[in-house]
């Protein structure tokens, strides 16, 4: 008889001790072996993942148009993303263009029917980022001594029309400090403390004044506590740079 | 949440393989942010993941009769080509590299394996698609490492439940992935 298939799963986490039995069975078992291992890897996979999984990130409408235009296809038409989550609206949007609205539609009825159907990472619409208005996300790269840290930024505006910039980081190291979001010059001679992480996130207003186009660099640093000293530790966890 | 039938897939890759563009349209709704995402991961740069992407959907318009649906699932055969895309990229950039000194602050750490990137991405989705306990459940064995009977005392629940919860988000996770990473044998 195969290895009770909960067995296996527990097996796969790391939960349980093998018994004997099982042990003799499985390692005779080519097909109890290799359920094991698929089941490992899904838990090393899982176990792998960080916030930054949890977000899919679309490319700007743009691209759809290139790659319409690079191929030649006959119907090239823009469809922007942002049609996609109101079925009606696009219609009664465009009354005027009728082969525009027709195919707005069918792509809004794929995209439901995609959703009811729960097919596809793509179709998720809800977890997909739109671009922002300002600037695109960057990704912040780790720091040799942080291995399997990253992060995003992106300048965005808020609801009152004031720059902004969206961190989120996520590292494998727990917190010894606190984490300080810095903005600097490209020879990263002058740095700017623009505020604290709040967790693994935070939103920074850009003071009015400051243009972030001369301050393009952001790095994430981590902090003693108490955070004695106003200059940058030294400690630098990711880093990256605005497309500004 | 009901898969999509075979019919719909089928259908969606007929229309494909016949030169019909909306399939390519319907194709790059559905996958093309993860492949961007993918790409953007892997190349931690916005422009060249765009690059990437265009290249990806090009790539399998142009090359659509070398596609063999006996062989593996679409979305499979899009993330190898993604995969390739991406491969190509670091490579003309350690070209670039070679000729032109990177900035003092920008640190290159080693670039993660696409299909490594992509199953995070598929499986961190896929729980996020599983129902509320069956969540808890795979959430607390993954990543605060309870056993099945810590967990059921936690949560208040026989320790049979645990364990069959456990087995089958495993498995959803397992099959989801597979649909995206697997060539199937030949
Ligand atoms: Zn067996």
């Amino acid at each position: 008889m195969h290895t009770n298939p909960e067995t296996l799963a527990l097996l796969a986490l790391g939960e349980l001790e093998t018994m004997p039995e099982d042990r003799h069975h499985i390692d005779g078992c080519p097909l109890c072996q290799a359920e094991l291992a698929e089941l490992t890897h899904v838990v090393d996979r899982a176990r792998q993942t960080t916030g930054e999984d949890a977000v899919l990130h679309a490319p700007s409408p743009e691209l759809w148009d290139r790659i319409q235009n690079e191929l030649e296809l006959s119907g090239a038409t823009s469809v922007p993303h942002q049609h996609l989550t109101a079925v009606g609206a696009g219609a009664a949007a465009n009354p005027g263009r009728t082969s525009r609205v027709r195919r707005t539609v069918s792509f809004a009825l794929a995209a439901a029917v995609l959703l009811a159907a729960g097919v596809g990472i793509g179709a998720n619409l809800n977890k997909v980022t739109a671009p922002p208005a300002a600037s695109k996300p960057v990704h912040l790269n780790a720091l040799p001594q942080w291995p399997g840290s990253g992060g995003t930024a992106v300048l965005t505006t808020d609801a009152q029309g004031h720059e902004v910039l969206q961190v989120s980081m996520s590292s494998p190291e727990p917190a010894t400090g606190r984490r300080e979001v810095w903005l600097s010059d490209v020879d990263a001679r002058h740095m700017r403390a623009m505020g604290y992480m709040d967790g693994n996130t935070g939103t920074f207003p850009i003071p009015e004044g400051m243009d972030v186009r001369k301050w393009p660099v952001i790095d994430i640093s981590e902090e003693p506590v108490p955070d004695t000293s106003p200059a940058h530790s030294g400690n630098s966890i990711v880093r990256g740079r605005l497309p500004v | 949440m009901t898969a999509p039938t075979d019919d719909e897939r089928d259908a969606l890759v007929a229309a494909f393989l016949s030169g019909d563009e909306t399939a390519l349209e319907s194709i790059y709704k559905r996958y093309s942010a993860l492949v961007y995402t993918v790409a953007y991961r892997s190349l931690g740069e916005v422009t060249e993941a765009e690059d990437v992407t265009q290249k990806v959907f090009v790539a399998a318009w142009t090359g659509r009769k070398n596609y063999q649906p006996a062989r593996a699932s679409l979305p499979a055969w899009l993330m190898g080509i993604t995969r390739n895309k991406i491969v190509d990229a670091h490579q003309a950039r350690s070209k670039q590299r070679r000729i032109r000194t990177e900035m003092a602050s920008q640190v290159e750490p080693a670039a993660p394996e696409p299909m490594d990137v992509a199953e995070r991405l598929i499986i961190a989705e896929e729980i996020a698609r599983l129902d509320k306990v069956p969540q808890e459940v795979l959430r607390l064995a993954f990543f605060e490492d309870l056993t099945h009977a810590q967990i059921a005392e936690r949560l208040q629940m026989p320790p049979g439940t645990v364990k069959s919860h456990i087995r089958r988000s495993l498995i959803k996770l397992k099959r989801r992935m597979e649909v995206f990473t697997d060539a199937y044998e030949s």
